[in-house]
């Protein structure tokens, strides 16, 4: 009989003691917009140490200068996940104030007038230099006057390369076909051909796209002057004969030559197991555990020139937050001149006077300024940053799934996959 | 024939039984196994094709790794405190119910069955966004309560409130004209005369409960926010370098760590469901 | 005379069990409580209260604000709701993938309920004997649920690449290459495969402690006349284990429906929606195409076809129930 107390206390004693641990966790209401107490929410998709670390430091600097803002706290989540916690944050009116945003949601957001305009604040702000700023890559953010984020993440896809392995096969790396002029779609195909004929591994693999993220087929598709749309975003453009072209490399290197992994092969370049990717510049910082030489490049160039495919990332408020005028001063303030120079260790930046090879090299354990120039010229000259439309999630949504369906599959006619993947993309553009 | 004779025939009859069991048992913790060694892996070698059982150098650094990026062992303890504030208001309310539908039997008793039961069948996914704007509404946002409250009510304590009700169905009526001659109110008889009968359900109640918890992932996300208030399916989302990709070897030792603490409640759970209580009646 | 743990044990026994319980319970009430009834119920009442008080309030806010949201358009980044009545329902009827979706999700309600309890059933069976180091046999099955669905899905999206783990087992007789995750009824199998063996361990332990609790003077009696092993087990262990079986069987048609998590993260419901079921559209509609007041009719037709599955099978129990009482 007991015992059979003592359990139920023992239970309730734990309960207790537990619900003092979950209460002193809880964080004190900052709902109140009281005029000198505003406290900022700004959530980030790393849960970097560093990187939480320095937009703290300049969270905290923001607080002290200005007199409303008490303090800035810094969430992290996964990027996956941030269309549902928008959504649910939105909907129940606690939206953060202050927000990374990925580039392919930029026109859909605007378009639905979710982000605040920056415009006024930063006119208002002394020594901005807005001209400081990369036009052609701030494009997607600006709607004729008015400036909806601030790009923080401006990087570029290349082209790594594993010396190694070239070296093995007897093949011609990228670095060589660079010097000898002859650095394009073609000749790189051929030469990963050969390497997965005398290797018996993959030549070529994209880097983080596994037949689900259509934004790694930019490479190709910029080479020959193609893209998935209209540049109004009106028509689908990805059945036309240069985006046909384009995709064929792809195509064929997959199914044809066996140079590149199909859907559903897992290869990994940082471990060895493919001679070259194309991935992202931050990426780089897994070269500091690979066990081979490596080269960077930019990635193959084609009949139009060598466009640099290039992702961002903006910093934006949310409309529907609660304290809009201290989040824009907030994402004005981190998009100055010396705050971006804080983070633009970590990122590439935006602004022309930090986008330097010191900079960008500076927290990098690998990469030496030398080797980022030719990179650096190609954002600066050559950058494009991915194509977005308004409804981007369902388009990107049904872009993927249906080249999934068509495109992605041995022994079809490109020209009629492509044609049924426009039958299923066009009618979602506005 | 000798007894250590009769034991090892015994047990030499019994290795069939073992290599069924040695197969079976491999296909379900084999990926379990390999995820444990390539918690000891670089990412590389992790994806590398032919895999590799054993990593080339055990890296010690990766199960460091975990607590240096993120606050990982208060996230346990998160996820374990969770665990036994959800049991606990679980089997407060499940017990009472579950009893009340079986031997009580007051008036309606079935439409209250049904109405509790249905909670169970509820998408979480459909109705996060209305509870979470109430829990919004309310303030309980990066708290426990709205997963302590809305878990207990709606997804566990129904299956729990089921299996005390089968539970107290199957006990004869006889304890209860015995303990009602006896004189005891109707408390006492329900605690101490009923409540002891019933622990394996009670541990079976326990298992799945805490297991349920454990596991869940949407609402943790969505009603918390503060890396120190995370639990551990949340937080192994967030070995991720933003640039670089999702630290697979961290990741990998963060789960052979969160693995531990279930492991143990169902251990113990499970001495209690295998000694069982009326000696004689049950094999162990 | 029988003593009184025979009497429990007989009266333990199933078939016989519900009919006569019900009325023993009535009986032995009215002989010995009238005079409390009215207590009885308030007694009932006052245990019930708790978890029915909060399921209405937690119900009425989760059902009552999804029932709202499925009849509006909501543009949740523009802040605009507009009431559209039953249009949402409306479009279910009429979307052409509906029907795609809902066939998936039926296979796996079918197969993971189905196989599910009797893999579980059998797992139990065979790990319920006093063999040396049984427990670590147990634990081994068991742990897989323990692991969060993100590492499972990593390991076995590894497993089954093309020329990875599985297509090696199935080179080594001589077959090739298989498309493991490309659609059709292969993926569904191989999806219906993983989630199996991550969940069928806890369904495992509930069996197992159904199994311990079955008498065993009940299995002695039967064995004394004569009952071989399957005999025994149909008509002892079985019976006995019913409301286990039933149990865990609702557990799994209503767990079933949350396979969405592998969908999500090894082929998003593709190549098109060919691996897509219900709940993951549901996700889809909500979080990933910003339109929730859809996702919201779907999940009200969710919902009401889990009731109506459940009823089905609560109902076919109690018929089951009748036959059972020879």
């Amino acid at each position: 009989m007991r015992s059979s107390t003592r359990v139920p206390l023992a239970v309730a004693a734990i309960a207790a003691a537990s619900m003092v641990v979950a209460c002193s966790a809880a964080s004190p209401d900052t709902s109140t917009s009281q005029a000198d107490d505003v406290a900022l929410r700004m959530t980030i998709w790393s849960a970097n140490p560093d990187h939480v670390a320095v937009f703290e430091k300049l969270g905290a600097t923001f607080a002290e200068q200005n007199p409303r803002v008490k303090s800035v706290k810094i969430e992290s989540f996964n990027l996956a996940e941030l269309d549902t916690l928008v959504t649910t944050q939105i909907s129940a009116g606690d939206a953060p104030d202050v927000s990374w945003l990925p580039v392919e949601s930029s026109a859909e957001y605007i378009k639905a007038g979710a982000l605040m305009d920056l415009h006024d604040t930063i006119e208002a702000t002394d020594g901005f230099d807005m001209d400081d700023f990369i036009p052609s890559l701030l494009e997607r953010w600006e709607v004729d006057d008015a400036v909806y984020g601030i790009p923080f993440s401006t990087g570029p896809l290349i082209m790594y390369y594993n010396k190694d392995l070239y070296k093995q096969a007897g093949v011609k790396d990228p670095g060589q076909l660079i010097a000898e002029g002859n650095w394009n779609w073609d000749a790189f195909r051929q030469t990963s051909k050969e390497l997965k004929d005398s290797l018996s591994i993959p030549g070529y693999a994209l880097n983080d796209f596994d037949f689900k993220n259509w934004t790694r087929l930019l490479p190709y598709l910029n080479a020959y002057g193609a893209s998935p749309w209209s540049d109004d975003a009106t028509k689908c453009t990805i059945d036309s004969s240069d985006a046909v072209d384009a995709l064929s490399v792809l195509h064929g290197m997959t199914f044809d030559d066996g140079s590149m992994p199909v859907p559903g092969q897992q290869v990994d370049f940082w471990g060895g197991g493919v001679a070259a990717t194309s991935a992202f510049l931050g990426s780089a910082a897994n070269l500091g555990d690979v066990s081979f030489d490596w080269g960077i490049a930019p990635t193959p160039a084609g009949p139009a020139g060598n466009v640099v495919a290039t992702g961002q990332a903006s910093i934006v408020a949310f409309a529907a937050g609660n304290h809009t005028k201290e989040a824009t001063e907030f994402v004005t303030f981190l998009g100055s001149k010396d705050a971006m120079a804080e983070y633009s260790g970590f990122f590439p930046p935006i602004r022309e006077s930090v986008l330097t090879p010191e900079v960008l090299t500076q927290n990098s354990d690998v990469l030496t300024p030398e080797a980022v120039i030719p990179i650096i010229e190609g954002v600066k000259d050559n950058g494009k940053v991915f194509p977005v439309t308004e409804s981007n999630a369902a388009v990107a949504d049904a872009l993927n799934s249906s080249l999934d369906e068509f495109f992605y599959q041995p022994g079809v006619d490109i020209e009629q996959a492509l044609a049924s993947v426009c039958k299923n993309v066009g009618p979602l553009l506005p | 024939m000798s007894r250590s004779d009769a034991l090892r025939s015994r047990t030499l009859r019994r290795i069939p039984m073992y290599v069924l069991l040695s197969v079976i048992a491999l296909l379900f913790i084999g990926p379990v196994l390999w995820m444990v060694s390539g918690s000891f892996k670089s990412i590389g070698e992790i994806l590398q094709y032919p895999p590799k059982i054993f990593p080339e150098v055990i890296r010690w650094e990766n199960y460091a790794q975990v607590f240096s990026l993120q606050p990982f062992g208060r996230q346990i303890l998160n996820s374990a405190v969770l665990m036994v504030l959800i049991c606990s208001l679980t089997l407060l309310l499940a017990i009472p119910a579950g009893y009340a539908l079986a031997r009580v039997r007051p008036v309606g008793a079935a439409i209250f069955f049904l109405i509790l039961l249905s909670g169970v069948f509820i998408p979480p996914e459909a109705v996060i966004i209305p509870l979470f704007r109430a829990a919004a509404d309310i303030g309980w946002v990066d708290t426990f309560y709205p997963l302590v409250i809305f878990t207990s009510v709606l997804s566990t304590g129904p299956v729990a409130m089921f299996i005390m009700r089968q539970a107290f169905l199957t006990l004869p009526a006889e304890f209860e004209e015995a303990a009602t001659i006896d004189g005891s109110s109707r408390t006492r008889t329900m605690v101490q005369i009923f409540l002891p009968l019933v622990r394996p359900s009670i541990a079976s109640a326990v298992v799945f409960t805490a297991w349920f918890s454990w596991n869940q992932f949407l609402e943790p996300l969505v009603y918390l926010r503060s890396q120190a208030m995370l639990t551990v399916p949340v937080a192994l989302t967030l070995f991720e370098d933003p640039l670089a990709g999702p630290r697979w070897n961290v990741q990998m030792a963060a789960t052979t760590l969160s693995i531990l603490p279930v492991l143990i409640v169902f251990l113990l759970a499970q001495k209690h469901v295998v000694s069982g209580l009326t000696a004689g009646g049950l094999k162990s | 005379m029988m003593t009184t743990q025979q009497r429990a044990a007989a009266t333990s026994a199933p078939g016989i069990l519900r009919a006569p319980k019900r009325g023993s319970s009535r009986r032995t009430p009215r002989s010995g409580r009238s005079p409390l009834h009215s207590g009885r119920n308030l007694f009932g009442f006052a245990l019930l209260a708790p978890q029915t008080l909060g399921m209405l309030v937690v119900g009425i806010v989760a059902i009552g604000g999804v029932v709202q949201l499925s009849l509006t358009r909501v543009n949740v980044l523009a802040g605009t709701r507009e009431f559209v009545g039953v249009d949402n329902y409306t479009r279910i009827f009429g979307d052409p993938n509906m029907a795609v979706v809902l066939s998936n999700t039926f296979f796996f309600v079918v197969v993971l309920s189905i196989g599910g309890t009797v893999l579980s059933l059998a797992l139990a069976l065979l790990l319920n004997q006093k063999l040396v180091g049984i427990n670590i046999f147990r634990a081994a099955i068991f742990i897989p649920a323990l692991v969060t669905t993100v590492a499972w899905t990593l390991v076995w999206g590894f497993i089954l690449q093309p020329g990875g783990l599985l297509d090696g087992i199935v080179g080594l007789v001589g077959a090739g290459p298989v498309p493991w995750l490309r659609g059709e009824w292969l993926t569904l199998a191989v999806f219906a495969f993983i989630q199996l063996t991550k969940n069928v361990g806890i369904n495992m332990m509930i069996f197992l402690a159904a199994l311990q609790a079955v008498p065993q003077e009940l299995l002695d009696a039967a064995h004394v006349d004569g009952a071989g092993r399957w005999t025994r087990f149909r008509h002892v262990v079985l019976p006995q284990i019913s409301s286990s079986i039933i149990m865990v069987f609702m557990l799994m048609v209503s767990g079933s429906f949350k396979v969405f998590e592998l969908v999500l993260l090894l082929t998003n419901g593709g190549p098109g929606v060919q691996t897509s079921v219900l709940a993951f559209e549901i996700y889809r509609q909500a979080f990933r195409l910003n339109d929730i007041g859809y996702a919201s009719a779907l999940s009200v037709f969710l919902f009401v076809l889990v009731i109506a599955l459940i009823g089905l099978i609560w109902q076919f129990r109690k018929r089951m129930v009748f036959h059972e009482s020879e």
